[in-house]
């Protein structure tokens, strides 16, 4: 006691020495990085399990920039960025290019990841511009034709004001408050997605693909996945209007699963097993670099159920990494866990499995490995409803369109909020082109299959008509629904359009693409509060942060195909050609009838009996055998099959010529 | 059968047959009206008579030149002056530039020469024009040529004070293409020698040269400003030998730019858009992220290295500057260690390989709209496996400078980090910010490259032996007399493109009948040959800036209404389309109407001879 009592005034000493020292530290090395934080680059992947054995692999790279300045000088923020922001006076922009369909059954639908990253295929574009109304029109074709040409795709095809709208309720929550601009919005179901636009992606990063956790991208694995999107989204915030670019990547991967007597093997795998590459450290400029595993609440579940069902180990106590259902190696370096907010830790919730890539380099590289030891079920945490749009009818006059919801649990006891009190809120956007033209009068909205009044369920509805070759028809209905229904289905008729023969694509008969409807329920929050209490706040993984981000959930609907009634494409030659038949006809009997005299006619006839040619043939057949005839005639007509095979030998002779 | 007939031919059918085909032959007009798309009219025949001016003749700009003899003793009476005046001018009139056989780079009329002898006493002067305001006598009175301590540098700086604060305030636009040539007696520096000596310390750069120099007893010197001056034993008898060939040096110095050290024949055009813009754009390459990452304060070099030569070339282009930093960026050849230099080398040889496009993504800037040039410039950081890099001369040594340049793209330039020790130290996650002082002679690489770019010497190279120096601008890298080059060349080129590019639209626009010609692009026409005009006269005034923005001005109208979006995309119209849209129609109407037609004057003819017949 008494030798510890000496050393503390010291040790107490030492400290202060050393308190001061550091803040002296970081006071030089403040100055030092006054550059570097006006612009930070962070990089984080996302792995997890998900219920039906595939594996979610989220790409996510955040790069800041404090001051856009003249956008002239760039250090880690890629330059055409910032350039495209100061030039086009963007306040926020979202581009996707996606491939496959988002399995919210499967793949879930609740957490901010599915909520952001579930995309309509094709590529989706939205802008928020920061311009006066009259020039929004031509800053989003200027920035159509540009983003084309930064992302080598056709992007330049929402150019034409008939594929684009000015949604209003749909962004009111998206935007929050404060950005004041005018939106636009277009998407392009049918644009395929390959590795044209990856490429250009990467070089918006500073390491590009040669190092972090971008080197992954192995082509062929990463085109080979069930779903594919690829995101930009630039957002300008904060008093000094910051530019922050986020870059992600979904993919969707099915684990090579080798049959083993029959028997399926279990979903194992690992990082070389999914992209077929390593991770050898992080990039060198970037923040941080963080890979995280989560597991979900209900496999978390489970996994402890069993573990209870063993009966080895008290409840609390599970190691998440290491347990009887699956392994994880090698062992994370950090375990987060879900809250509902800053302490209350429920009892089952998502663990994320946190790895520092600092820590890892090339001859050292983190190969993240799954190895299930059971077969294990659970489900992914699905969002509120079932969300999906059909056609119905049939012919190629007229049609309906249907956007049904079916719930998947009950809301108000599940979710946890009451803040919406009985009432369920969804907003709904449906852009539809002006050849689908809707009858607005026939929108009929059903709950549990029985018609209910639209006005007692709306609380607003903005529709923009469609204009013929100008407008696409915009719907948007603010609903206000009883939360104990089970069904709501929204049905609208519809009469086919008629295109001009020259606005059909190349591939008429395979249809029109509608674009994807999407729905956001505004009092369903997105949320996974993962608080890291060890971590310096400062090397925090910007993803969690991300996550930790509230925000409302976004369910897109499937693209309709609809066919439309396809012109002969022959048709105006044939019309002109038959039209004019018709009139030679006209004209030559009008002129006979008007010219003619069949008197006159006969009277000549006799006169002149024959022509002379005729009188010719007669002079030459006279005192000939009828032998002779029949010879001559058949040389006659084997002389004109000649002529007629020399003159067309002659003629193809001369077009090659 | 009866060949007569006593009743007039009926004329009726006749008529109906006739009324059938008749809308169509006056449909014909109407249907050529129809189909005839807009033209407006183009001054064909001014841009015929632009183009004849202009394969004759280029635009010149007029040149002055100011010999200043100043003496304090007399040195030449008044019949002498009047000789060595004359002496002067047939040498310098018909100067053309050195190595440049085509008058392009001449001045109009060659130069436009007026002598003045300075003197305490007496001023006189070959032609008293209306440049006299720009030398008033008495510089030998000026107060600060007695100072004991008269570096070039200083001297410069005063002749210029002197020659723009006591003459009458000049437009400074109208200073372009006057030159001054100022003729010292040596014997006014009582202190000659030291001067000399201090001379060398000051301008550095001419080292070694203090033997030369007094052997040949004068000193030749071109300041950064439109001055020089000779400084040597000025006498009459030896002023044909000594000072003549001296002065048409000089001025073929002003006229044609200084020799470049290889020799090269300089790029024709400037590496700027049609409207004179073009965007440097800076890159700091970092080869081998792993090894070491350097940053850079752009906004700091920008200001103490570039923004004043973006300022000096105002005049001749507008520059601006945008920067990124790279990562992994190999180059694309390997470099070899040499032993002897200590250093890795990447020969000569290779430099055309060095750029590697498919790591380099140095990017074609969004804010590069239209046709604006850009510039690269990379500063390539080699990694730790290749540190440090230089480039090998053929003659085995290495370059001073490490850089190297390709004409209308940029240069690259190698920067090998200076504090090694410090990098060793710390060899992981270092990055490092690479200071002003540390940048300074990368930037004076790049300086010069950007010279080389605009077809100018890198350098400007002395000739000690003969005494003849050429000062550089330390600060804008550009001398004022260049600059005058670099305008005088610009305005030639301009003119030329808008001439060719108004020919070619002329001959387009003639050989494409169907093409559609708005409006606009008829104004564009004209108002480039205004600017044609206009800068005709400003270089006949001898305006110098006027004369290149108007030039400009013709170029980048020309451009536009060459380029201008509704030509490009001329209707493809072919003769086939209209055969297969007329004749399902044409040919079988027109066929019955046409021989009905034929048959019925056939008939109305032999009816009217039978008829004729029977009235005879």
């Amino acid at each position: 006691m008494a030798s510890k009592d000496q050393t503390l005034p010291s040790l107490l000493v030492t400290l202060l020495f050393l308190l001061l020292f550091s803040a002296l530290l970081s006071r030089i090395s403040g100055l030092e990085s006054v550059v570097d934080e006006k612009e930070k680059f962070s990089e984080d992947l996302l792995i997890r399990p998900l219920s039906d054995g595939k594996v979610l692999s989220h790409f996510y790279f955040k790069n800041y920039q404090r001051t856009l300045g003249s956008a002239a000088h760039t250090h880690v923020f890629p330059k055409a960025i910032s350039q495209l922001v100061s030039k086009f006076h963007i306040s926020e922009l979202e581009l996707s290019f996606t491939q496959g369909r988002w399995n919210y059954e499967h793949w879930g639908g609740l957490d901010p990841i599915a909520s952001s990253n579930a995309k309509p295929s094709g590529v989706e574009l939205w802008a928020l511009f920061d311009v006066p109304l009259n020039q929004v029109d031509p800053t989003w074709r200027n920035l159509t034709h540009a983003l084309s040409g930064l992302f080598c795709a056709s992007i330049n095809f929402l150019e034409s004001p008939e594929g684009v709208a000015s949604p209003n309720l749909i962004f009111e929550s998206r935007l929050k408050s404060g950005a004041d601009g005018f939106v636009r919005y277009g998407a392009l179901p049918r644009e395929a997605v390959c590795t044209e636009n990856l490429t250009p992606w990467l070089k918006l990063l500073p390491c590009r693909d040669k190092a972090g956790i971008a080197s992954l991208l192995d082509r062929p694995s990463i085109y080979n996945g069930h779903y594919h999107s690829l995101r930009v989204h630039v957002k300008r915030s904060g008093p000094e209007r910051a530019v922050v670019l986020e870059q992600t990547l979904t993919i969707v991967l099915q684990p090579t699963q080798i049959r083993e007597g029959g028997m399926k093997e279990l979903p194992h795998w690992s990082l070389t097993s999914l992209f077929g590459r390593q991770l050898g450290g992080k990039c060198p400029v970037a923040h941080s670099s963080h890979v995280l595993l989560e597991l979900e609440q209900s496999l978390v579940e489970s996994v402890k159920a069993s573990a209870d069902k063993t009966g080895g180990k008290v409840t609390s106590g599970v190691d998440i990494p290491d347990n009887s259902v699956f392994h994880v190696s090698p062992y994370p370096e950090a375990v987060l866990v879900e809250s509902l907010d800053s302490w209350d830790v429920p009892k089952f919730s998502s663990v994320m499995l946190e790895y520092d890539l600092e820590k890892y380099r090339s001859d050292q590289p983190l190969n993240l490995a799954m190895h299930w030891k059971q077969k294990m079920a659970w489900s992914s945490v699905r969002g509120p409803f079932r969300v999906s749009r059909f056609l119905t009818g049939s012919g190629n006059e007229k049609g309906s369109i249907a956007i049904e919801m079916k719930k998947n649990f009950n809301v108000s006891s599940e979710n946890g909020d009451s803040s919406g009190g009985d009432l369920l809120e969804v907003t709904v956007f449906q852009m539809v082109p002006w050849y689908v033209r809707l009858y607005m009068h026939t929108l009929t909205a059903r709950i549990d299959g029985n018609p209910v009044p639209l006005r007692d369920i709306t609380t607003q509805m903005l529709v923009t008509p469609a204009e013929d070759r100008l407008h696409p028809a915009v719907l948007e209905m603010h609903l206000k629904l009883p939360r104990n229904m089970v069904s709501l289905s929204l049905t609208v008729d519809f009469d086919k359009g008629f295109l001009h023969i020259d606005e059909h694509p190349p591939d008429a008969d395979h249809g029109f693409d509608l674009p994807a409807a999407f729905l956001s329920f505004p009092t369903s929050q997105t949320r996974r509060l993962y608080l890291n209490h060890q971590a310096a706040d400062n090397k925090d993984s910007s993803l969690i942060q991300t996550l930790n981000e509230a925000g409302s959930l976004y369910v897109y609907t499937t693209i309709l195909l609809v066919p439309l009634a396809t012109p002969d494409f022959s048709m105006p030659y044939n019309v002109i050609t038959f039209t004019c038949t018709v009139l030679a006809l006209y004209f030559g009997s009008l002129l006979n009838t008007l010219r003619r005299r069949i008197g006159e006619e006969e009277r000549l006839a006799k006169a002149g009996s024959g022509g002379k040619l005729k009188k010719a043939i007669a002079k030459f057949m006279e005192g000939k055998s009828e032998n002779q005839k029949k010879l001559i005639k058949v040389s006659g007509v084997i002389l004109v099959a000649a002529i007629g095979v020399t003159v067309s030998y002659v003629l193809e002779h001369f077009e090659a010529l | 059968m009866a060949d007569e007939r006593s009743t007039k031919p009926g004329s009726k059918r006749l008529w109906i047959t006739i009324a059938t085909i008749l809308p169509f032959i006056l449909g014909i007009p109407l249907w050529l009206k129809s189909t005839q798309v807009y033209r407006a009219a183009l001054p064909f025949k001014e841009i015929d008579d632009f183009q004849t001016w202009a394969s004759g003749n280029s635009l010149k700009l007029p040149c002055r030149l100011n010999i200043i003899i100043a003496s304090s003793d007399e040195l030449l009476t008044k019949p002498q002056f009047a000789s060595v005046a004359s002496l002067l001018a047939p040498h310098l009139q018909s100067l053309r530039p050195r190595d440049s056989p085509d008058e392009d780079e001449s001045c109009q009329n060659g130069f436009d020469i007026q002598v003045t002898y300075d003197s305490k006493k007496v001023c006189l002067r070959s032609k008293e024009g209306l440049d006299s305001l720009y030398w008033p006598c008495g510089l030998l009175d000026y107060g600060f040529l007695r100072a004991a301590h008269l570096s070039d540098d200083i001297l410069d700086n005063l002749f210029w004070n002197y020659a723009y604060t006591r003459t009458a305030k000049t437009n400074e636009s109208e200073a372009g293409g006057l030159y001054t040539i100022i003729l010292l007696h040596k014997s006014q520096f009582e202190n000659a020698e030291s001067f000399n000596t201090d001379a060398d310390d000051a301008t550095g750069t001419n080292g070694q040269s203090n033997q030369h120099k007094a052997e040949s007893g004068s000193r030749t010197v071109v300041g950064k400003y439109r001055h020089a001056w000779i400084i040597g034993d000025l006498d009459f008898s030896s002023f044909e030998t000594e000072v003549v060939p001296r002065v048409s040096e000089v001025a073929r110095t002003f006229l044609g730019g200084s020799r470049s050290a290889s020799g090269r024949s300089k790029p024709r055009n400037l590496p700027l858009s049609a409207d004179g813009e073009a965007i440097l754009s800076f890159s700091l390459l970092n080869a081998e992220p792993e090894d070491w990452t350097f940053d850079w304060d752009f906004e700091d070099l920008k200001r103490k290295f570039f923004q004043p030569v973006v300022d000096a070339l105002k005049g001749v282009a507008r520059l601006s500057l945008e920067s990124q930093v790279l990562y992994y960026t190999p180059k694309a050849v390997k470099s070899q260690w040499d032993a002897a230099h200590n250093a890795h080398v990447v020969p000569v040889k290779q430099l055309p390989f060095f750029v590697n496009s498919n790591e380099w993504h140095l990017d074609s800037s969004t804010a590069a709209t239209g046709r604006s040039k850009l510039l690269h410039l990379a500063v390539y950081v080699p990694g730790a496996k290749e540190y440090p890099l230089h480039f090998l001369h053929k003659n085995g040594k290495l370059s001073l400078t490490d850089g190297f340049t390709s004409p209308g793209w940029g240069g690259v330039v190698v920067y090998n980090p200076k504090n090694v020790s410090l990098l060793d130290g710390d060899i992981h996650s270092s990055a490092h910010r690479i200071t002003a002082k540390d940048f300074e002679s990368v930037a004076g690489v790049i300086v010069a490259q950007l010279r080389t770019l605009f077809g100018l010497p890198p350098v400007l190279q002395d000739d000690p032996q003969r005494g003849f120096f050429i000062l550089s601008s330390a600060r804008t890298g550009f001398a004022e007399w260049e600059l005058d080059l670099l305008l005088r060349r610009r305005a030639v080129s301009d003119m030329a493109a808008a001439a060719s590019t108004l020919t070619s639209l002329s001959s387009l626009v003639r050989n494409l009948p169907s093409m559609v010609i708005k409006d606009e692009i008829g104004e564009q026409v004209k108002s480039s040959l205004v600017a044609a005009d206009a800068a005709r006269d400003h270089a006949a005034r001898g305006s110098y800036l006027h004369t290149a923005e108007a030039a400009c001005e013709a170029s980048s109208l020309a451009e536009e209404a060459f380029f201008h979006p509704s030509i490009m995309s001329v209707l493809y119209n072919p003769t086939e389309h209209h055969l297969a849209i007329y004749t399902p129609f044409f040919v079988p109407v027109l066929l019955h109407a046409v021989l009905a037609v034929i048959k019925e004057v056939s008939r109305y003819r032999r009816e009217w001879r039978r008829f004729k017949q029977k009235r005879e």
